[in-house]
């Protein structure tokens, strides 16, 4: 056989073996990003279109969610009073669903739990344009200038993004 | 030679840059869709020879530190653990679940009701006869995953379970 037979065979065996092993464990944890806000234009709550124009100038936290994600339910009232406190210095935040049943759960859970912030529904495609999100609740800090400047996977403390909301306003 | 050498040195460097990027791709492949919080034991097959009912025990891994929710979860906006048949020739009788275990995380005011590590679902099917073609049992197993600090999004993978002559 081809030496470079054999190296596509063993190449494609160990592709087979990673894919079908579960893949290695998903990250969990915070990491410094410098990345460009994707484009998007997504559905409220109320119907309307929210674009990423409408975080122009705006500190945003942006936070992937959904409402069968148990840890993202521990966030929330954190994003409630972060919106309260910060909203008058140019500060939102915007949640992303990634419910796959609609609109009914997620506005049942928006006014259980008292959402003051845009809420709009996602899904795969963008999911996607945000470089992929697999894993909730995923939460990204966005700056004045539109640039994704950390990006947390999984629960972090609270103080956390507190702290990084305040360096940037 | 000296011109088959060249091409030769670049075709392995070329082979060398293609092997990278696929070993990178199949990473983030795997991270993205093939990472999976439970996976089902292969099955050493069942036995079916005439009519009368059959056990078909299914055993799922759930990965150390997540766990799936139950078939029925306490709370209702969870996700509950599914074992589906595609169409057999025979009736599903019944799909009994195992004990769960009730667990207190922080993310909940109750404790919830999990799986975690291994469990058995074993179906109950039917059989009125045994076609001599069947070669296999085909269905599916939904859950959604989470550990303490995150989840993952639903999956559904396929279980397979072969037909022993």
């Amino acid at each position: 056989m081809q030496p470079k037979a054999q190296f596509t065979i063993v190449l494609a065996l160990g592709i087979l073996g990673l894919a079908c092993s579960g893949g290695p464990p998903v990250n969990i944890g915070s990491e410094v990003s410098d990345q460009e806000l994707p484009e998007f234009s997504l559905q409220d709550l109320d119907g309307a279109l929210f674009t990423n124009g409408d975080l122009d100038g705006k500190v945003a936290l942006i936070n992937f969610w959904a409402t069968w994600c148990g840890p993202c339910k521990i966030e929330m009232p954190w994003f409630v009073e972060f919106q309260r406190k910060y909203k008058d210095q140019g500060f939102t935040v915007l949640a992303i669903s990634l419910d796959e049943g609609g609109w009914d759960p997620v506005r049942a859970f928006a006014e259980k739990m008292e959402f003051n912030f845009p809420v709009v529904l996602g899904g795969d495609p963008v999911s996607e344009d945000f470089g992929g999100i697999y894993v909730l609740p995923t939460t990204l800090i966005v700056d004045r200038s539109g640039r994704i400047v950390k990006t947390h996977t999984g629960l972090v403390p609270k103080s956390t993004y507190e702290e990084e909301i305040e360096n940037l306003l | 030679m000296r011109k088959k050498s060249r091409i030769s040195c670049s075709t392995k460097a070329g082979a060398k840059l293609a092997a990278a990027l696929v070993l990178l791709g199949s990473a983030a492949f795997a991270q993205q869709f093939g990472f999976s919080a439970a996976s089902i034991e292969p099955h050493s097959g069942v036995s079916i020879t005439g009519a009368g009912e059959v056990q078909v025990p299914v055993a799922v891994r759930v990965r150390r530190g997540y766990h799936i929710n139950s078939n029925q979860p306490n709370e209702p906006y969870l996700i509950p653990t599914a074992l589906t048949w595609d169409e057999t020739p025979f009736t599903v009788k019944s799909v009994q679940y195992p004990p769960a275990e009730e667990v207190q995380y922080e993310f909940s005011d109750e404790p919830l009701s999990v799986y975690s590590s291994r469990i058995e679902i074993v179906t109950t099917f039917r059989v009125a006869s045994r076609p001599d073609d069947l070669r296999e049992l085909r269905g599916a197993f939904r859950f959604q995953a989470c550990n303490d600090k995150a989840c993952l999004p639903p999956r559904t993978i396929p279980v397979t379970v072969p037909v022993r002559q």
